[in-house]
C-alpha cells in the first residue's frame, strides 16, 4: 500500500465514521454524547449505552444510507445479542467499508 | 421504513423482506409484550430465521412502547387490534397474516383472530393466556404489579437519580416505564381487560400453535386452548418458565419454522368482503399492548436507587 492509498483509506474511514457518528447522534441524542468522543474503539453498549431497539434504528439508517450493499441482517446473522451490543464502532465501520468496495477490510485491520 | 401513521398514532415499524419469497409465502407479524418489551426482542431472535425461510416479516412497536408514540389512552386489547388492522392497511397488506405473539402480545393476536378473523391466517402464541379464569387472574396480577411499580416510580424520584448519575440506559428505562404507567391508561386498561369466552375460542378457524414453559404460571392456558380451539397444536418446553423467547430461542425458532412449513400455500388473494378491515374501529381509539417481564425490569432501578 503506497502513501496515496493510505490517505484514501483514511479519508474513507473518516467519512464512514462521520456518517455513523451522525446517525448515533440522531438516535442517542446530542446531550448524552457531549462528553463522549466517538472513535473506532467506542463500544455501542458500554460507551454509548445504546439500547437494542436503538441498534435496530441504526441498522435501518445504514440501509437507507448505503442501500443493499450493506446487509446488516446478514452481518449480524451469526452473532448473538451480546456480541452485537459489545461490538465497537470500528468493527461496524470496517464492515461497511468492506461492503462499499473502495477499501478492503484487510487494509484496515492494522 | 421506520414511521408508519395508523389509527391516529405514529408507529415504529420494521418490514423485512424474505431472502427468496416463494409465491404464496406467508406474511408474519410479530407482536411483542408489555411495558419493557419492544420489537427488538423478536428482531434479534425469530425474525431473521423467518425471512430466510421465505416469509415476509413485519415487526412493530406497540403504542406506548419502543420508538412508537405514547398516546394517553387506547391500550385495551380491542384498541390493539384496531391499531394492527390500521397498520396493515397503511402497509397495503391485504392478505391474511400469521401472527406471532409473545406474552400479552399473544392476547392481542388472539383477540384479532376472534374479532377480525379474515385478517388472520394463523396464530403462534408464546406464553399467553387469553381465556377463562386463568387469563382473568393473569390480567389482574399484571395490573396489580404494574400499579405498585407505578406508585414507586411516582414517589421515589428514581427518574432524577438516574438522570443525574448519567446512567443513560437505566434513566431511559425508568422514564419510559414511568411515562407508560403513570401517564397513560395502560394499567387501567389491563385491569379492565376481559378474558375471551370458551365459545370465542371455539370459533377460531385458523391454525393455532401454543408454546408454553413447563414451569410457567400460564401453562394452564395450553389445556384451555386444546380444549376449545378446533385446530390447535401445543408445545410444552421442559424446565422453562415465562421467559421462553429469551431462554429457548433456538427451540422456538425450530418450532416456528416447522409450523410454517406445514401451513398450506395460499393463493394471493385480497381480503374478502366478509372480512372486517377495520371499518368498525372507533375513531381515536389507538394503541397496543404486549409485554415481557414488565415487573422485574421496572423494579430493579427502584431497588438500586433506594
Amino acid at each position: 500500500m503506497n502513501t496515496t492509498d493510505t490517505a484514501d483509506a483514511t479519508n474513507r474511514t473518516d467519512t464512514v465514521l462521520d456518517d455513523v457518528t451522525g446517525m448515533l447522534v440522531e438516535i442517542v441524542g446530542e446531550d448524552f454524547l457531549l462528553d463522549v468522543e466517538i472513535t473506532g474503539d467506542t463500544t455501542f453498549s458500554e460507551d454509548l449505552a445504546l439500547e437494542s431497539i436503538e441498534f435496530v434504528a441504526l441498522a435501518e439508517m445504514l440501509q437507507k444510507r448505503y442501500g443493499d450493499r450493506v446487509d446488516f441482517a446478514a452481518f449480524i446473522a451469526d452473532m448473538d445479542l451480546t456480541e452485537i451490543m459489545t461490538m465497537s464502532v470500528g468493527t461496524l465501520v470496517a464492515y461497511i467499508e468492506g461492503r462499499t468496495g473502495a477499501v478492503r477490510p484487510e487494509d484496515l485491520a492494522r | 421504513m421506520a414511521d408508519v401513521h395508523a389509527n391516529g398514532t405514529r408507529f415504529n415499524v420494521q418490514v423485512l423482506e424474505p431472502q427468496a419469497r416463494a409465491a404464496g409465502g406467508p406474511t408474519l407479524v410479530f407482536v411483542h409484550g408489555l411495558v419493557t418489551d419492544n420489537l427488538s426482542s423478536f428482531y434479534y431472535t425469530l425474525a431473521g430465521p423467518a425471512t430466510v425461510a421465505g416469509a415476509r416479516v413485519i415487526l412493530y412497536d406497540l403504542r406506548g412502547h419502543g420508538r412508537s408514540d405514547r398516546p394517553e389512552d387506547g391500550y385495551t386489547a380491542d384498541d390493539g387490534v384496531a391499531d394492527l388492522c390500521a397498520l396493515l392497511d397503511a402497509l397495503g397488506v391485504t392478505e391474511p397474516v400469521h401472527l406471532v405473539g409473545n406474552s400479552y402480545g399473544g392476547v392481542l393476536a388472539t383477540r384479532m383472530a376472534v374479532t377480525a378473523p379474515g385478517r388472520v391466517a394463523g396464530l403462534m402464541l408464546i406464553e399467553a393466556s387469553c381465556a377463562g379464569p386463568g387469563a382473568a387472574a393473569w390480567f389482574e396480577d399484571m395490573a396489580n404489579t404494574l400499579s405498585v411499580t407505578a406508585l414507586r416510580l411516582e414517589h421515589d424520584g428514581a427518574r432524577d437519580q438516574y438522570a443525574k448519575a448519567r446512567q443513560r440506559r437505566m434513566a431511559r428505562l425508568v422514564r419510559h416505564v414511568d411515562g407508560l404507567l403513570n401517564r397513560t391508561s395502560l394499567v387501567d386498561d389491563v385491569a379492565a381487560e376481559r378474558p375471551l369466552r370458551d365459545d370465542e375460542l371455539a370459533a377460531i378457524r385458523c391454525p393455532v400453535l401454543g408454546v408454553y414453559g413447563e414451569r410457567s404460571e400460564l401453562v394452564g392456558a395450553a389445556a384451555e386452548l386444546e380444549r376449545h380451539v378446533p385446530d390447535c397444536t401445543i408445545e410444552i418446553l421442559p424446565g422453562l418458565a415465562h421467559t421462553v423467547l429469551r431462554e429457548a430461542t433456538g427451540t422456538l425458532r425450530d418450532i416456528l419454522l416447522s409450523w410454517l412449513a406445514e401451513q398450506p400455500i395460499r393463493a394471493e388473494q385480497p381480503v374478502g368482503a366478509e372480512q372486517p378491515v377495520g371499518a368498525e374501529q372507533p375513531v381515536g381509539a389507538e394503541q397496543l399492548i404486549g409485554a415481557e417481564q414488565p415487573v422485574q425490569a421496572a423494579k430493579s432501578p427502584i431497588r438500586e436507587g433506594a
